[in-house]
């Protein structure tokens, strides 16, 4: 297991140099390439981009994401129109760039092409790329479909005959890796340059390796000619506008929109000038024992309250002696913790008596005291404008656990209760159901949440459907285990005002290193009950391991009762009761360069065991891109088409797009199949997001916005 | 924003006065102190959130105008690409550094009237070492290196170092709003990687009355003028 973590941070973090940096177009599959074919380039690191490719009878909408330098992965979801029916295809692409171009040598990548799944697309490729002044030249040679015209005998033969022969379809109900057809079969040579005529004009020309065999068999087209033909526009540098020329006998258009997470649109966020540090030298000096004056005290905590509110910055409590104040914070604004409590440390020397001189900031996340931030109030006042101010402050700052803060002394007037609440609208978004591949909801949504003390929560959400596009009849699931989620459009299509959940949560630290939470209720959409869950993470550690265990019962269509109906490909049946007992065992690991990997280990909704694997690449201002799959002892023939849980997971910082400070994030789950096999619990604020983003290593990738 | 922040100063301002009051006083046994208390409250209901006053924007910037209602240095700074002017006023001096804030919430950080920092533009200078560059304005020459410090996309510093060399461009007269000030031409021009930014100071003796010192590139050249 160490070795795959150590191989695959290799893999995804190796740095490098490009000889050249010509211009990168997406194809039709919307992977860096020419016409259809691919090439050796990558996009730019962490670009995002989402292609449409419309071409006769078959359209083509691919997700692809610069996983690494080196590391290009795609989703794509088609529909290819055939006699009988359209097909809707789901299929995953990844490319390897081996080696980069020098100046003697060509860029070489290795590619898979719709490497899980029913195989429509699939392919390999290995292709090398050259600059020749403003021209890219590239030739390969491919498998599969990517060998299919003018093909010959496979080279790889000659290692062993096993690579001869290429076995058609697929595997059981799909979604799998088909490993054993990789680079098997009879192989072909593709071919093409890409020649920047202007700034914003691309040609591209290539001869395929495809044959087209299973379009033309459809009588989509005739395959009259192997070479392509295609232009890009690109309209502004995120917007690329392609018309392509195929076969001989076919149009094509392609759109494709990119963005970086990397880089915001609008820079860094326009955050409002911080309260200046006021030096110690001009504090007012109290004589001894001033902290003990109740009446001071309290009038500090007024006066503190409304201007850290106008800050986005609620103030819990403050602990007070003659030389030390600690301020328990919670932070409603800056997505960068360390910001906030750059702010609170600078509000503080303002009113602070010149006898106190150690600040210290414990920043709370929903109720979690994750750290205690720690200053010399001199180091305040020394590295505020200097040129490496950051760095100075950080090395002046010591961050420890927050579990022995004392908590007992006064919560700042008007903390608690408080109550706060939304409404807006909703658009929810089911997507890949064959007779409505996306479909829509636009709502209303009411979400309130009291909070009567530290660490309690009591949140709802109430949601009205306003207008969709939902087909008249839904799909009734075939899934032969138990509907834990496959009924889910049911419960999308409930008929007035919604409860989506209702829980009473509790927060707390049991201990050092430990944290807790105990939650009943409707805890979401599809179940209710009780849940628990215990975190150990130390503050300064990248390490962290979670267990949860939650006893639920399935709720009904419409959110009021435990009583679903009974869903069959016949159609809808009797009420049935179900429950269960859920939970895993949950470890964390934050490694450098922004990787991010949880492995859970437990039973799953459908009371099947197993795990799941998530891997996320980070990026300090929010943005999350990652894939999880899971894997339990539910048969990939039980658990039907897809044979096992995969998806996408992005999580998109409002920040980053308004360039403002937010701390809200908006998060996209996009699970190619939604059925009943490693099926978990959509508890929302579970621990380790909440505890993390106050400790160490959280706090020293945003530390650079410590004087902001 | 403007006005919110205002609020917020002058509550805090408030809230200084009122604890030097209360410092003066000396705890009773029992904690309790009757005639400091009635200060407090005085102090308290000055910190009372208010309507937020609209900030008069004067269309024509006049000494009387900045200064009015102001004991402190005041600045005057334009921003030519982002089309604003604004009078900036001094709200704190640490030691060499000191910060001028403007209505909306738009500070600068100066060092002998030169910039360690801006806040508020959103594409800001976060640090700047400039101490070889204050000596050469002073000594009217000078080949230096210096590093300017941003927050990038990805929320973390990023230095960015220029090579500079510091001329004389002799004597001018510079008039800032209605004041003469006879001043020397020192114009700064850096190499940041492979292109050339420009700083101009007008001096007198070692006050820097006016300046253009460039920022960033989103927010481009900044001229401050010492009003006061």
């Amino acid at each position: 297991m160490k070795l795959f973590w150590a191989a695959l941070s290799g893999v995804l973090c190796t740095a490098h140099i490009s000889f050249a940096e010509p211009r990168v177009t997406y194809n039709a599959y919307g992977m860096p390439g020419l016409v259809d074919m691919p090439s050796a380039q990558s996009a730019p690191d962490a670009e995002l981009s989402f292609s449409v490719s419309q071409s006769g009878k078959s359209l083509r909408n691919t997700l692809t994401f610069q996983i690494a330098p080196r590391l290009t992965g795609a989703f794509r979801y088609s529909s290819i129109e055939r006699p009988t029916q359209t097909l809707y295809d789901r299929s995953f692409d990844l490319r390897y760039r081996l080696l980069d171009e020098t100046q003697l040598r060509p860029a070489v990548a290795v590619g898979l092409q719709d490497f899980i799944g029913t195989g429509v697309y699939s392919g390999e490729y290995v292709a090398a790329s050259k600059t020749f002044g403003p021209v890219v030249a590239t030739a390969g040679i491919g498998w599969g479909r990517l060998g299919s015209h003018n093909s010959f005998d496979n080279p790889l033969g000659l290692i062993s005959s096993r690579f001869d022969t290429r076995d058609a379809g697929f595997t059981g109900t799909g979604g799998r890796i088909e490993s054993a057809r990789w680079f098997r079969g009879p192989a072909a040579f593709f071919a093409g340059f890409a020649w920047p005529v202007t700034d914003k004009v691309t040609l591209k020309a290539e001869y395929s390796s495809d044959a087209y065999t299973q379009e033309v068999a459809a009588g989509h087209f005739e395959h009259r000619s192997p070479f392509n033909l295609a232009l890009d526009y690109q309209i502004k540098p995120t917007v690329q506008l392609t018309a392509y020329a195929q076969h001989g006998d076919e149009i094509g258009i392609l759109a494709s929109l990119t963005s970086n997470p990397k880089h915001s649109p609008g820079g860094a966020t326009r955050d409002p000038a911080p309260m200046p540090v006021l030096p110690r030298a001009k504090a007012q000096v109290a004589p001894a024992g001033w902290s003990e004056i109740p009446s001071l005290r309290s009038a500090l905590i007024t006066a503190l309250t409304p201007v850290l509110r106008q800050d986005g910055i609620q103030l819990i409590r403050l602990s007070l002696t003659d030389t030390i104040a600690i301020a328990t914070v919670e932070n409603h604004r800056y997505q960068s913790q360390p910001q906030a409590i750059g702010h609170v440390a600078r509000l503080l020397s303002n009113v602070l008596p010149a006898s106190v001189d150690t600040i210290a900031v414990v920043p709370m996340v929903k109720g979690i005291a994750g750290s205690q931030v720690i200053f010399p109030r001199d180091a305040l006042e020394t590295h505020e404008a200097t040129a490496t101010g950051a760095s100075d402050m950080r090395a002046a700052t010591i961050v420890t656990d927050a579990a022995a803060v004392d908590h007992r002394s006064a919560a700042a007037e008007g903390a608690f209760p408080q109550f706060s609440w939304s409404f807006g609208p909703d658009v929810s978004a089911s997507l890949f159901d064959p007779d409505n591949p996306v479909a829509l909801s636009l709502g209303a949504k009411l979400t309130a949440e009291w909070v009567p003390a530290r660490g309690v929560y009591v949140t709802g959400t109430l949601r009205q459907n306003i207008v969709d596009n939902y087909t008249s009849t839904p799909r009734y699931s075939d899934s032969i285990i138990t509907h834990v989620r496959s009924d889910s459009t049911f419960y999308d299509r409930a008929d007035g005002p919604v409860l989506q959940d209702l829980t009473a949560n509790y927060r707390f630290r049991p201990g050092t290193n430990l944290y807790g939470r105990f939650s009943a209720g409707y805890l979401e959409r599809m179940y209710g009950g009780l849940s628990a869950e215990l975190l150990w993470k130390p503050v300064d550690s990248k390490f962290g391991l979670g267990f949860e265990v939650s006893a639920v019962r399935q709720r009904s269509f419409d959110g009021l009762g435990f009583a679903p109906l009974t869903v069959t490909t016949a159609g809808l049946g009797a009420p049935r009761s179900y429950d269960t007992i859920t939970g895993h065992l949950s470890g964390y690991y934050a490694f450098d360069d922004g990787l991010h990997a949880q492995v859970d280990v437990g039973r799953y909704l459908a009371k099947d065991w197993g795990m799941s694997v998530q891997l996320n690449r980070e990026f300090n201002n929010g943005w999350k891109v990652g894939a999880y799959a899971t894997l339990t002892d539910i048969s990939f023939d039980d658990f039907g088409e897809g044979s096992f849980d995969k998806g996408i997971v992005m999580e998109i910082p409002t920040s980053w797009s308004i360039g403002r400070p937010s701390r809200v994030n908006r998060s996209v789950v996009i699970r190619p199949l939604l059925r009943d096999g490693g099926a978990k619990l959509d508890l929302s604020d579970r621990l380790y997001d909440l505890v993390r983003d106050t400790h160490v290593p959280q706090l020293e990738a945003q530390w650079g916005r410590f004087w902001r | 924003m403007g006005p919110v922040l205002e609020v917020g100063m002058r509550r805090l301002i408030a809230l200084g006065l009122m604890a030097l009051l209360v410092g003066c006083g000396s705890p009773s046994p029992d904690g309790t102190q009757p005639w400091s208390q009635k200060i407090l409250d005085q102090g308290l209901s000055l910190l009372k959130p208010k309507a937020p006053e609209p900030a008069p924007e004067p269309e024509v910037f006049t000494r009387a105008s900045v200064t009015e209602g102001q004991t402190g240095p005041v600045i005057l700074v334009s921003a030519p690409k982002l089309e604003a002017k604004a009078s900036l006023n001094m709200i704190q001096e640490n030691g060499p550094t000191r910060t001028y804030i403007s209505d909306d919430g738009i500070a600068l950080l100066l060092q002998n009237g030169l910039l360690a920092g801006s806040r508020g533009f959103g594409d800001d200078l976060m640090s700047s070492d400039h101490a070889a560059a204050h000596r050469a304005i002073l000594k009217g020459s000078g080949q230096y290196e210096r590093v300017l410090r941003y927050i990038n996309s990805q929320n973390q510093l990023e230095a960015v170092p220029l090579t500079c060399g510091l001329t004389d461009h002799g004597a001018e007269t510079v008039t800032i709003l209605g004041h003469k000030h006879r001043v020397t031409r020192r114009v700064e021009i850096c190499d940041l990687a492979g292109r050339q930014i420009e700083n101009t100071f007008w001096i007198s003796g070692k006050t820097i009355w006016k300046s253009q010192q460039w920022v960033s590139d989103r927010v481009g050249s900044l001229t401050i003028e010492q009003v006061r």
